[in-house]
């Protein structure tokens, strides 16, 4: 190779690697946390589905295999059952069987359902193998994907639960990104419900300026102008209530996380500019504001 | 006379048969460790002209479509026209100097024939998809996996 050649080569490499690295302070990436659990019907306990069905095991662990071959670290369903049960919130074996509970306390933003179903003919064995992923945040559904592993005269279900994992864990994870991007691109959906307390003297309808601006002309303004795009969907007003049942929040915003707990703060100091006090609740994606 | 013909007839420039990206990439098969095979067509003046446009049209069917039934069935560069905009050296660097070739594992031809100045092959590539979905995460051509 000539001389030019060599440095005209090596001057592409290094403008690459100089691009690359201020293009990643420029737009770091927010990972989610992500456990994979077992499909469990509600009569079943998530630790004795783990222990008792070899299947689900390996589909769980090829699952995690592929979520680590992308840079992605996963929260181990065993070491987080034997967490919960070790605190004192629980009181009973039954209480850490519930997903849902589990789901709460592992902190997960995704969690990814993995169900096998083993198939038996007299023409060979084969498994299906399902997979969803839910965010855990709002419960919606971000990826499917269903595969049936090739018949075999076999009892080996192990094996052909690998295979099946293996042809669809990349396209399911793809799915996944795909969803991400929607979601960057249109913001987190929240739910906000306003309310009154019996007590209070506050309603949606009294004026507040000197305008004559009525509080929920005021929210909707700032709703408005702190929503992801402005784009937001009030559902109805009363007298006492409010409700928006759509509203998007950014991921992020000047490049850090933005969280739910952001824009509730956010909404509190509006509130305390009014001179309003309120109770607040949040689960999940919910939001649920009670004036004094 | 006939000597002028023949020194005549090979001064004519050979048609040159521009590259064309196609849909023609198949989905073979997906081995452990990420590998998936592909097969590839491509039309094109010469022999090594056509193996170059084969892998150039797999590599664009991968970057900009997704290839369907294989572990790449989404595109992984979800949105071309602003690709080409930001990075248009990165794809020249990449696929025209043939820096693409790292990724490939193995290649064989399945078939080749020449007809009137024109050559058409089909070859079966293996490409290390995770190798390269690293690779252009590294240099912040995609996303790694996250928001």
């Amino acid at each position: 190779m000539k001389p030019k050649n060599i440095l005209l080569v090596l001057s592409i490499l290094i403008s690459f690697n100089t691009f690359s690295q201020n293009e990643s302070a420029k737009n770091p990436i927010i990972q989610p946390t992500i456990m994979v659990i077992p499909f469990v019907p509600k009569s079943e306990s998530l630790r004795e589905k783990l222990e008792k069905d070899n299947s689900i095991l390996v589909a769980v662990t090829k699952v995690k295999e592929g979520f680590d071959k992308r840079g992605v670290n996963t929260i181990d369903l065993r070491a987080k059952l034997k967490q919960v049960t070790n605190t004192d919130v629980l009181e009973d074996e039954a209480i850490t069987s519930d997903v849902d509970e589990v789901i709460k306390m592992s902190g997960a933003d995704i969690y990814v359902e993995v169900q096998t179903k083993r198939n038996y003919s007299s023409s060979g064995n084969s498994i299906s193998v399902t997979l969803t992923a839910y965010d855990a945040f709002s419960s919606q559904s971000l990826a499917n994907k269903v595969e049936n592993s090739p018949s075999f005269y076999t009892d080996n279900f192990d094996k052909l639960t690998e295979k099946a994992v293996e042809n669809i864990i990349d396209d399911f994870l793809n799915t996944i990104q795909l969803k991400f991007t929607e979601i960057l691109n249109s913001g987190r959906s929240v739910v906000l419900t306003l309310g009154v307390s019996p007590e209070s003297k506050v309603n949606f309808t009294q004026e507040l300026d000197i305008n004559g601006s009525v509080l929920s002309d005021l929210i909707e303004d700032w709703v408005d102008k702190n929503s992801f795009k402005n784009y937001y969907h009030l559902q109805g007003i009363t007298k006492t209530k409010m409700i928006f049942d759509d509203i998007r929040i950014p991921i992020k915003l000047n490049e850090e996380a933005y969280k739910v707990s952001t824009f509730v703060k956010s909404l509190r100091t509006y509130f305390q500019t009014l001179g309003l006090k309120f109770d607040r609740n949040v689960q999940g994606n919910n939001i649920v504001i009670t004036f004094k | 006379m006939s000597y002028f013909l023949v020194v005549w007839a090979c001064n004519i420039p050979q048609k040159t048969i521009p590259y064309v990206r196609s849909g023609e990439v198949e989905f073979m098969s997906m081995q452990h460790l990420g590998l998936a095979t592909y097969r590839s067509k491509s039309i094109a003046s010469g022999s090594g002209q056509a193996f170059n446009y084969a892998e150039r049209s797999l590599f664009d069917n991968l970057f900009f479509k997704g290839i369907i039934g294989s572990p790449q069935a989404t595109p992984l560069i979800e949105k071309e026209n602003e690709f080409f905009k930001e990075h248009s050296d990165f794809y020249d660097f990449f696929l025209k100097n043939d820096f693409y070739h790292r990724f490939i594992t193995n290649y064989k031809v399945i078939s080749q024939n020449e007809n009137q100045g024109s050559f058409y092959l089909t070859e079966e590539v293996t490409v290390d998809l995770n190798a390269l979905r690293k690779y252009l995460e590294d240099n912040n051509i995609t996303r790694k996996f996250g928001f």
